[in-house]
Parts: C-alpha cells; sequence; structure tokens
C-alpha cells in the first residue's frame, strides 16, 4: 500500500471513534497498526509528512526492524486514542532513539491517555535496543519540560529558534519562532575517550554532570586535514533548519560551510546547526573552524555518534533566549552558558 | 475546602500559561480553554501530589472542568 491508497482508505472507511471510552495503554502491537493509521489521520488529516504513519504494513514493519517502537492507549474495542514512541531520527547511532510523535485523538486530551503511553515508551529504555534516549522540549511553556524530567532525562543543550511558531498554532501560545530544551538520558554505555575542544571544557562538564557517563575528557590538538572534507545536509524545510554531520574533516570545510550558509539565507532559513563528533582528535580543530564561521555552542549530545556529539549552531533570525520559558536552574544555567558563548569572540 | 484560586495556582505553577489559566471558567471543559494532551496529565499530576489523593485513569475521564476537579478532592480527602 502507499500513501494515496493509505489515505483513500482513510477518508472512505469514516471511523467513528466515541468519546469517553476508558483504555489501557501497552506496547505496540500488529494488530495496532491500523488503529495508529487512523489517529494520524484524525489529527492530521492528510497532512502528516512521513507515509509510514498512514501505511499498516509500514507501521509494523518500521517495528519489526527496530527503526520504531511505539506505545498506545487502547480502547476495549480496539481504538487507539493515544500514541507515543521512541524512534530513529538525527542521531548516526542506531541506539539512540528519539522521543517523541506524541499524539492524542482530540476527544481525549484532557485524559491520562497520552500520559500513559509516553511513561510505556520510558520502560524501553535500556532494553530492546535502545541504549538511551533524547528529546526536544518546547520553550514557550514550561509543560513540555515538566514531562521530560518525569522520565528521568536532563537537560544537556539548548536549541533556540528552532520550530517556526505555527507547527504550534492550535496551542496559541507561539509568537515569532520556538525554542527547544535538549533532554538526554542514556542507561546502556561503556567507557568512551571525549576530545574536549579549547574553550568548552567547563560547558562540558556542567553538560556532563548528571548523566553518568564515565568519559576519559582529553585535549583535543589534532589539527584538520588539508582535504576538502565533507560534510552531511538534511534539510527540514518546513521548520527552515538544516542540520550537518561532518562525515570527513577538513580544512576545506570553511568554504563548503560558507557556500552552504548563503544557499540557506537565500532560502530564508533560520539556522544552521552542526553535529561534531566528540571522539574523534580532530573534534577541536572543527569546532574552532566552525567558530570562526560564527557558529555557537548549542548542547552536549551523549552517544549520538556512538561517541559523544556536540551541537554548534549559527542562527540567521534572532534567538530571542530572553523569551524562552525555563522549568529548571540546570535550564537557566544553559541559556546563560550559550548566551556567554554568543557573544564570546 | 478546595478553592478554584487554589487549583489555578497549581496550574501555573505546573508550567501552564498564566493568560490561558487566568481567563479559564471552572465550569467548562478544560479541553475548550487551551489545555493540551500534555498540560492535563502534568497538572493532574500536580494536582495527585499537592493534595495527596489518587486520580485513576477511569476518574480522569469524568473530570473535565476545575469544578470537576475541585468537587472530586473534596470528596476524596
Amino acid at each position: 500500500m502507499e500513501r494515496q491508497e493509505a489515505l483513500e482508505w482513510l477518508a472512505q472507511e469514516q471511523h467513528e471513534i466515541p468519546e469517553g471510552q476508558v483504555f489501557k495503554a501497552g506496547l505496540f502491537e500488529p494488530a495496532d497498526a491500523p488503529g495508529i493509521a487512523r489517529l494520524f489521520y484524525a489529527v492530521y488529516g492528510d497532512g502528516y509528512p512521513i507515509d509510514t504513519f498512514y501505511i499498516p504494513d509500514r507501521l509494523i514493519a518500521q517495528h519489526r526492524t527496530g527503526e520504531l517502537h511505539s506505545a498506545v492507549a487502547r480502547t476495549p474495542r480496539g481504538d487507539i486514542v493515544a500514541h507515543a514512541a521512541l524512534f530513529r531520527s538525527s542521531a548516526p547511532n542506531p541506539h539512540l532513539y528519539e522521543s517523541g510523535l506524541g499524539l492524542t485523538l482530540p476527544a481525549y486530551r484532557t485524559t491520562m491517555a497520552f500520559y500513559r503511553a509516553y511513561q510505556l515508551t520510558m520502560q524501553l529504555v535500556g532494553r530492546d535496543g535502545v541504549d538511551g534516549i533524547f528529546g526536544e522540549a518546547v520553550c514557550n511553556h514550561t509543560t513540555t519540560q515538566k514531562l521530560s524530567k518525569t522520565s528521568r532525562c536532563i537537560e544537556t543543550g539548548l536549541e533556540p529558534a528552532l520550530m517556526p511558531a505555527e507547527a504550534y498554532e492550535t496551542e496559541q501560545s507561539a509568537q515569532g519562532r520556538v525554542g527547544c530544551m535538549l533532554y538526554a538520558r542514556v542507561v546502556n554505555d561503556d567507557r568512551k575517550a571525549l576530545y574536549v575542544p579549547e574553550g568548552y571544557r567547563e560547558q562540558l562538564a556542567f553538560m556532563l554532570d548528571g548523566l553518568n557517563l564515565d568519559r576519559e575528557l582529553l585535549p583535543s590538538h589534532l589539527g584538520l586535514p588539508g582535504d576538502d572534507g565533507a560534510i552531511q545536509v538534511t534539510r527540514f524545510d518546513f521548520a527552515q533548519v538544516a542540520r550537518c554531520i561532518v562525515s570527513a574533516p577538513g580544512a576545506g570545510l570553511s568554504a563548503r560551510f560558507r557556500d552552504l550558509e548563503e544557499e540557506m539565507r537565500r532560502l530564508d532559513y533560520a539556522l544552521i546547526q552542526v553535529y561534531v563528533d566528540l571522539g574523534q582528535p580532530w573534534a577541536g580543530a572543527m569546532v574552532a573552524l566552525l567558530r570562526e564561521l560564527g557558529y555557537r555552542l548549542g548542547g552536549f549530545l551523549p552517544i549520538w555518534f556512538g561517541g559523544d556529539g556536540l551541537l554548534m549552531q549559527k542562527h540567521f533570525v534572532d534567538p530571542d533566549l530572553d523569551g524562552l520559558k525555563i522549568l529548571s536552574d540546570r535550564g537557566r544555567r544553559l541559556v546563560e552558558m550559550i548566551r556567554e558563548d554568543m557573544r564570546r569572540d | 475546602m478546595v478553592t478554584v484560586e487554589e487549583l489555578k495556582r497549581i496550574m501555573c505553577h505546573a508550567g501552564i500559561e498564566r493568560s490561558i489559566v487566568d481567563a479559564m471558567d471552572p465550569a467548562e471543559p478544560l479541553a475548550l480553554q487551551g489545555l493540551d494532551s500534555i498540560d492535563y496529565p502534568v497538572f493532574a499530576l500536580a494536582v495527585e501530589e499537592r493534595f495527596g489523593v489518587k486520580i485513576s485513569d477511569r476518574d480522569a475521564l469524568r473530570l473535565k472542568t476545575l469544578d470537576d476537579f475541585k468537587q472530586f478532592v473534596e470528596g476524596a480527602r
């Protein structure tokens, strides 16, 4: 089944889900797949950008391969009224999952349905190939940050002005762009080398604190090879964000990033994010190159590559740090750290 | 005695937007006044903690308004 066929099926069947049914949270079972597709269709109509969530067979396949681990709130007649998931997203490490894809049928939004499904996904951390998780909690209010706290994740980074306000229009609380706090939690891990870029020792120590990771902190003195180098760029047109991974280090990356920046500015993008592998001895040189180009600290991403990652970012819009609503002292300290780094030459 | 104002304070403390809370009519469904699927459980958990009550999923299906929460907490204490 392809997207169009799935959308025709969903439109034709006009499946009604009665309000007020009792529900029970459970991990994904193949029989849930049509109900998840109906839920996505009920919430997003035909506008959800990822085909998989409309196509039951693909949902089943993605659970089989470990791309996706869903939990649902299921009624006795098999309707799915809420969904939460751990899924592989931007991280190259297949054992680091993003927590998200939270969705609730409108009639069940003021129930515990979503929360129960979300809680179940947290039980998967540390098993079924899920070594760790990360999440992005919006900072136009603090309830999502509070939810992240209930999952024992801690703040490790900040992504100011990450999302356009339109993404949250139903909440009526977002103006301009919306920043996100990065949260992470790692359960299965072993000792790793972490090459500390010059000028970031204190910040990394702060962000590592509380993650319970065994790291050998090493100075990062190795220069970049004189090659062109290579980056992988993923564009998110809706969010106006480009995300890059340095796949091969090289002094030629300055020119590559300048070209990319010019193109992104022309397309009215809001920011570029770059993930640097701190498990590589050239990490410091790469961060220095990025700083010269105006990129500044975003955060620490444990086991992002297998080794840890450092997020660097450059904004083409006002990052609006003063407009962020932050729940915790640790989060506020992170904001100040990012602000200081933006000011630092 | 639990007051609506106290419940509103808990709501603000839970992180729900103050403008939403200030404008809230206690007799109207929370769902029609800007609460979403994350706000609601965060609020319900905060109520449990503040008043030492247990809100089951079945209870929550009936707790649609601030007045419902007020009556539930008073009945459960």
